[in-house]
Order: structure tokens, then C-alpha cells, then sequence
């Protein structure tokens, strides 16, 4: 089980959002502000099995809306081990 | 006396009434400063000590206000005259030396201080005695070649007042020089405890003195029995009040928030634990060194870095107003025609003090023991004598019977020792090699100045063909050589700087202050302007003044690790209170992480926090948790709220303690950036 972050643009929350939960995925969305120029930006929590991870970062690639500056980054994932992971 | 009612007196009448004190005083207080801020240009022209410097001025000035003839005007001697007749030891004491050696002490890392502990106090303190021993029995011993024939005691009284060292005007130089960290430390703490230890064998060897001369025949075992444990009584006494009083003034500091009165408060603490140790008779010096210590090494934790720079520019400029008024106050007292009769005793109070020292330096040996020859040798030379040797050549008692003479010979020294030894130290600084500036740095500094060269030159001569000065052809045949020169010079710099990376983070460290210095300065000229509010400004202010405070090398290494390419291993997520954020992500962005913040609320009074996101790599977390250390400082508040169980509506202050930030390091796995 993983834990993964995705720190992106709010604009593309609802797309990314929708995309995910269509293939399955539970995910949990914060409402943040990061990077340089503070602007609003999005933090999904989502918990995947360790064989779905490439998956989901699939997901995210197709679905995100292309950065017109290449060297902007459109999200960041940080994908975390989990110890105990509990459904009640 | 004439009784002169309003404000417009006759000018005749106002002259021949003596001008009040405090007027008299601030007079004096702007020419000294005035002729320090000259000595000050000049000698950095002329690369000489600043202290050196003031000394000759003093003299220059007391010789041509000796000599009757010269016309000088008559305030000015009226100034030099109240300065002489009204400067007395304990003004000197009090006023001027408690500030330099606070000032000292607050900024000795004690860190640094304690790997040589044991060395610097057995220089300040057996090494005191035993120079004060050896010069005596020098002196004695030899006292028939010279014309004030000396008692024992006398030499003991003249080796106790030379035996404390003073080497301002050679650690100035020091920094400048690059000499190693280390020996700056030992030579500033060994004159930061001496001059206590100085001052109390002083009186103990004057009271041995007196009572000699009085009862004619004296128990010698007894008196130094109870010599012995009067000096225990006084150093211990005014170290004990200085740590009481330096860790009190440490906690209150920590509950205000104030970079005003918390400068204030490290001001009372400085005159303060020096007016009550005197007032319990024991060392008011030691008491001084022993609350500046404390206080510099505690104080600033519980400081804001806005009120640590303040206090650290304070403290600085005190300690330079002292010491301006002190050294020239060294040269205004030494009458060089009286030195010059005296020449002979001089000259062997200056041999005996040298051997003394010698003695003192390479003879304890066995317990600095990783303290090299070449920096035995500094210490050595570099021992030199000053203000508290000058206090108390004053402060002998005025019925002694050889007060004159053990005067000139204490002032000679001092002179010799300033002049000579305080100009030749940095030669033989750099003679011994002991600069840390390599030879590499060297090189930097010569492929630096070539390519600077380099470029000037083909800007200059591009500016001309710009005016029509060369001909096109000319130019173009010059120019591409002249261009390819500077930039090939231009590419040979980054190499030195890759073997030797110090010199890199030199730079790196200057171009910083420049830039936060610069921000500052813009910030400051927004607030006056009315562009931005005070409290935009404040905020703003201590986030560059968190920068600053920041250790030196920590910001090379950021630098450095942000330049980097990133492989993310490690995920933090930091809690933060609500008024902290702003500057730790600024700190944070600053250093070069990316920042995600996310707003929550928790802890015991469901105060607004933030989380803050944070990626990084291996060995980064150390320098995140540092700075988040730094920004997020615990600190006591208040708040007050009505009691319910009470049954007068009556608000009670209830002390909690906010601040700090709760960081979890979790391991990334997996790290993607699309």
C-alpha cells in the first residue's frame, strides 16, 4: 500500500479528480498554496496498491493540461510507503 | 558671586565663570570622537592599526600641550586639562572598560572558548601570577643597575600592574589578516579573564604594600595566606554574581519581545553586574565577563534575530567609542620628555616584562599541548599591554612614595609594547605564515584581476570606437582578440574555485549580505516613503533579518544544494503557528526548497496553524530543521480569559507557550515531477 501526494495547479483539480476516481482510485483533496508565486494550488491524498502507482501517475500525465513553459513543473508526486492501512 | 537673571548673559562675565561640568564632558566626549574618527580614516589609509594610531595622536597632542610656546587654542587645552585632571581610574573602569569587556565576552562563542578553556585560564590566571612573580624578581634583582632602587613589594606592585595583556589593536587586525579562528579566541580570552585576575592580584600585591611600609616588619606567610584566599573570595564572588545576573537578564529577555528594550536590558546588565559586584567588594571585571558570556551565549536564544543584530551593532559601536577614548586617552597621559629620563629603567622594565612573558607563554606548554610553536610565537609577541595596565598606574595611591616612577615605567611599557610590537605582529603574522589566505586563494585573487582587467580594457576600448576615436578596422581587428582574451581569462576563475570550494563560499557569503543588505536598505526607504505600512515593514524586515542571522556557512551549502539537480528522498511536513509562516517560507524558498502550504488548526487552544510541505534530498533535512528552528522560536504569551468557575466575572493571565514547529521526516519512495 502507498500513500501519494500530488501537489498541482488548482485549475486542474476537477479534471485530475474526475479521472481518477473513474479508474477506481479514493482520493482526498486539499486546498493549498505553494511555490513561488504563492498561487492556489491543489494537494490530492490518494491511497494506491503498489502495482497501481504507474497507473495512477499515467493517469496524471494524460490528464494534466500542458504547461506552455517547459520547464515549469505541472505536478509533483511524492509516493510514500504505508504501514498499516485500515478501511472501517 | 554675581546672581544673572535670564537667559541673555554678558558675554564678558560668562567667561570668567567656570563652564559647568556636563558641558565641559560633552565637549570632550565630541572631540575625542571626532579625533577618532580622523585616526580611524587615516590609519586604514596607511594600513596600521587603528589603536596605534590614536595612541601617537595622544602623544603628539600631549607633547605640543607640554611645550609652552606653541600656541594652541586655549578650549582646546581647557579640554585637555579637564580630560587629564578629571578622568579618573575608576571613570576609566567603569565607563569605558566595562563596555569593551562586555562587548567581548557577549560575542565569544562558548563553544569555541571551551576547547581551550584550560589554556586560557591557566594564562590568566597562574600565568598572571607568574608574571607578575617573574617580573618582580627581574626587576629586583637587578635594581642596582637603575636609578629608583626597588623594594621587593615595588617590583612585585610594578609586575602585577603590567602582568594583564590588552591586544585589541592586534585582533582587530587579526580578522582582517585571516588568521585562524582559534588563535583569535585564545588571545581574546586570555585578555578577557586577565584583566579581572590583573586587577585583584593588583590589589592584593598594593595592600601588601601599604601594610609593609606601615608596620615596617610584615609576616610574609601569613599575608599570603590571606592573600591567597582574598583572591578566591574576590574572582569567585564577581564570577558568581556575573552568572546569577547574566542568566536572569537571559530569561527575562526571553519573555519580551522587544529589540529596544531587550538592548536596554543587556545595557543594565553590562553596568549593572559590574556596579553590584563592586558594591559587594569583590571583582566588578570578572562579574562583567562573567554576565557577557552568559549572556551572549544564552541571551541570543530567546532574542529575535531583528533584536540580535541590533544588540550585536550596539554592543560594537560601545565597545569602539571606549576604546577610542581609551587609546587616545594612553597617548594624552605618557609625557615622552619625562619617559626619556627615565629611559634606562624603562628599558629594563620592558626586558624584564618580554622574559616574563617568554617564560609564561612556551613554559606552559604542557598544557595547551596541540598549541603550535607559530602560534606561541604570536602569542607571545602579540601580548601586548594597555588599558588596564594604564588604570591602574593611575589608580596608585597618591601617598606612595615611588608613585612617579613606577608610572613612567608602567607607561613606557605600554608605549613600547603598542608601537613596536602592536606594528611588527601582522608582519610577522604573515612572516610565520599564519594566515589561512592560501596560496590558492592567491590565485583566485590574481585570475579574478586579470579577467576584471581584461574586460575594463575592451569595454574602454570599445567605448572609444563607439565615439569614433578608432577606425572600424582597427577595431575589428582588436576587438576579437581583446574579446577572447577576457573571456578565456573570464573561465579560468571558476576552476580555482572548484579545487579550493572555501574561496567560493567566501563570495557566495558576500554577494548574500550585499543582496539581503540591499533589501533592507529598499525596505527601509518604502517604510519612509509611506508605501508600506509599519507593520508590512516589520514582517518583512525580520524575515531578512532571519537571513542574516543564519550562520554563514549554512547559507553557502544552500546555495550550493539548491544549485544542485534534486533527487528527492526525504518528504517534510512541518507544523507551523499561524504568525511564523510567512517567514519560514520565505526562509525556506530562500534556501531553495519548494513550499506547499496547507492551513489546519490544532494544539491545545485549536489555534490556526499551517502544515508545510516540503520535499528534499539526502542530508537537507539537518538545514531545514535548522532553519525552522531558527524562524520558529518558542516563546511565552499571555492571553487572558474569564475564569468560568469564578464568581466575579474577573480575567485571569494564563502564560502558554507558543511557537516552535513540529516536523515528521517521512521517506519518499517514489519521486515524480511532470
Amino acid at each position: 500500500m502507498k500513500l501519494m501526494m500530488i501537489i498541482m495547479q488548482s485549475s486542474d483539480v476537477d479534471v485530475i479528480v474526475n479521472a481518477l476516481t473513474e479508474n477506481a482510485f479514493r482520493v482526498t483533496h486539499i486546498a493549498s498554496t505553494g511555490g513561488f508565486l504563492r498561487r492556489g494550488m491543489s494537494t490530492l491524498i490518494v491511497g494506491v496498491e503498489d502495482e497501481k502507482v504507474d497507473e495512477a501517475i499515467q493517469i496524471l500525465r494524460f490528464n494534466l493540461s500542458p504547461e506552455l513553459d517547459p520547464s515549469m513543473r505541472r505536478a509533483t508526486i511524492f509516493v510514500l510507503p504505508v504501514e498499516e492501512f485500515h478501511q472501517v | 558671586m554675581d546672581q544673572h537673571g535670564g537667559f541673555s548673559l554678558p558675554r564678558k562675565v560668562t567667561e570668567k565663570q567656570p563652564m559647568p561640568i556636563s558641558n565641559l564632558l560633552l565637549q570632550v566626549l565630541i572631540l575625542s570622537m571626532a579625533i577618532a574618527t580622523f585616526v580611524g580614516f587615516i590609519t586604514r589609509k596607511m594600513r596600521l592599526p587603528y589603536t596605534v594610531g590614536l595612541v601617537l595622536v595622544g602623544l603628539v597632542i600631549g607633547l605640543v600641550n607640554r611645550v609652552e610656546d606653541v600656541a594652541l587654542p586655549q578650549r582646546f587645552v581647557e579640554l585637555v586639562q579637564f580630560l587629564l585632571s578629571n578622568i579618573t581610574p575608576e571613570f576609566i573602569l567603569g565607563l569605558l572598560v566595562t563596555p569593551l569587556i562586555f562587548e567581548a565576552a557577549f560575542h565569544l562563542n562558548w563553544e569555541n572558548l571551551k576547547r581551550d578553556l584550560v589554556f586560557i585560564l591557566a594564562l590568566a590566571v597562574p600565568g598572571v601570577i607568574l608574571t607578575t612573580l617573574l617580573v618582580g624578581s627581574i626587576l629586583y634583582s637587578s635594581t642596582f643597575l637603575i636609578s629608583p632602587i626597588f623594594s621587593f613589594p615595588y617590583a612585585l606592585l610594578f609586575g602585577a600592574m603590567i602582568a594583564a595583556t590588552d591586544p585589541v589593536a592586534v585582533i582587530a587586525l587579526f580578522r582582517a589578516l585571516g588568521v585562524p579562528k582559534r588563535l583569535q579566541v585564545l588571545m581574546e580570552g586570555e585578555s578577557l579573564f586577565n584583566d579581572g585576575t590583573a586587577i585583584v592580584v593588583f590589589a592584593l600585591v598594593s595592600n601588601i604594600v601599604l601594610q609593609s611600609t606601615k608596620s615596617g616588619e610584615y609576616q610574609a606567610l601569613q599575608l599570603v595566606l590571606i592573600s591567597i584566599s582574598d583572591f578566591i573570595r574576590i574572582a569567585g564572588g564577581g564570577l558568581i554574581i556575573g552568572l546569577l545576573l547574566g542568566w536572569l537578564v537571559s530569561q527575562l529577555i526571553a519573555t519580551i519581545d522587544d529589540r529596544l528594550l531587550e538592548t536596554t536590558l543587556t545595557t543594565v546588565l553590562a553596568f549593572g553586574s559590574f556596579l553590584i559586584a563592586e558594591e559587594f567588594h569583590v571583582s566588578g571585571v570578572l562579574a562583567v565577563v562573567a554576565a557577557g558570556l552568559v549572556n551572549g551565549n544564552i541571551g541570543p536564544k530567546g532574542m529575535s534575530p531583528t533584536t540580535h543584530i541590533l544588540v550585536t551593532n550596539f554592543w560594537e559601536y560601545a565597545a569602539f567609542i571606549s576604546n577610542s577614548i581609551i587609546f587616545l586617552l594612553i597617548g594624552l597621559e605618557i609625557d615622552l620628555t619625562a619617559l626619556a629620563t627615565k629611559w634606562n629603567a624603562i628599558f629594563l622594565a620592558i626586558i624584564a616584562v618580554l622574559i616574563a612573558r617568554g617564560v609564561v607563554i612556551y613554559g606552559l606548554t604542557w598544557i595547551g599541548r596541540d598549541v603550535n610553536m607559530k602560534w606561541r610565537h604570536i602569542l607571545f609577541w602579540g601580548g601586548l599591554r594597555g588599558a588596564i595596565s594604564l588604570i591602574l598606574a593611575l589608580s596608585l595611591p597618591l601617598d606612595l612614595s615611588m608613585r612617579g616612577d613606577l608610572q613612567l615605567m608602567v607607561f613606557g611599557v605600554v608605549l613600547f609594547t603598542i608601537l613596536v610590537q602592536g606594528i611588527s605582529t601582522p608582519t610577522i603574522t604573515r612572516l610565520l605564515k599564519l594566515s589561512e589566505r592560501s596560496e590558492l586563494q592567491e590565485e583566485y585573487e590574481r585570475r579574478h584581476a586579470r579577467a576584471v582587467a581584461a574586460r575594463a580594457a575592451y569595454e574602454h576600448l570599445q567605448k572609444m570606437h563607439r565615439k569614433g576615436l578608432f577606425s572600424e578596422h582597427t577595431w575589428k581587428k582588436i576587438s576579437y582578440v581583446l574579446k577572447e582574451h577576457a573571456e578565456k581569462l573570464a573561465e579560468a576563475v571558476p576552476e580555482v574555485m572548484e579545487v579550493e570550494p572555501n574561496i567560493e563560499t567566501e563570495e557566495l557569503i558576500a554577494a548574500r549580505r550585499e543582496a539581503l543588505g540591499a533589501q533592507r536598505s529598499v525596505l527601509n526607504s518604502l517604510l519612509i516613503d509611506g508605501v508600506i505600512s509599519e507593520e508590512v515593514y516589520d514582517q518583512l524586515v525580520r524575515s531578512i533579518d532571519v537571513q542574516f542571522a543564519r550562520q554563514p556557512d549554512e547559507w553557502a551549502e544552500y546555495i550550493r544544494s539548491s544549485a544542485k539537480p534534486r533527487s528527492i528522498t526525504q518528504l517534510i511536513s512541518a507544523i507551523v503557528q499561524i504568525q511564523d509562516v510567512e517567514n519560514a517560507i520565505a526562509g525556506l524558498t530562500d534556501a531553495g526548497f519548494t513550499v506547499t502550504r496547507m492551513s489546519s488548526s490544532g494544539g491545545f487552544l485549536k489555534r490556526k496553524n499551517v502544515i508545510l510541505i516540503i520535499g528534499c534530498g539526502a542530508g537537507q533535512e539537518k538545514i531545514i530543521i535548522n532553519l525552522l528552528r531558527h524562524i520558529c522560536k518558542k516563546r511565552v504569551e499571555y492571553i487572558s480569559s474569564p475564569l468560568e468557575s469564578y464568581p466575579i466575572h474577573m480575567p485571569i493571565t494564563t502564560a502558554i507557550t507558543v511557537g516552535g514547529a513540529t516536523i515528521f521526516t517521512i521517506k519518499v519512495e517514489r519521486y515524480e515531477e511532470i
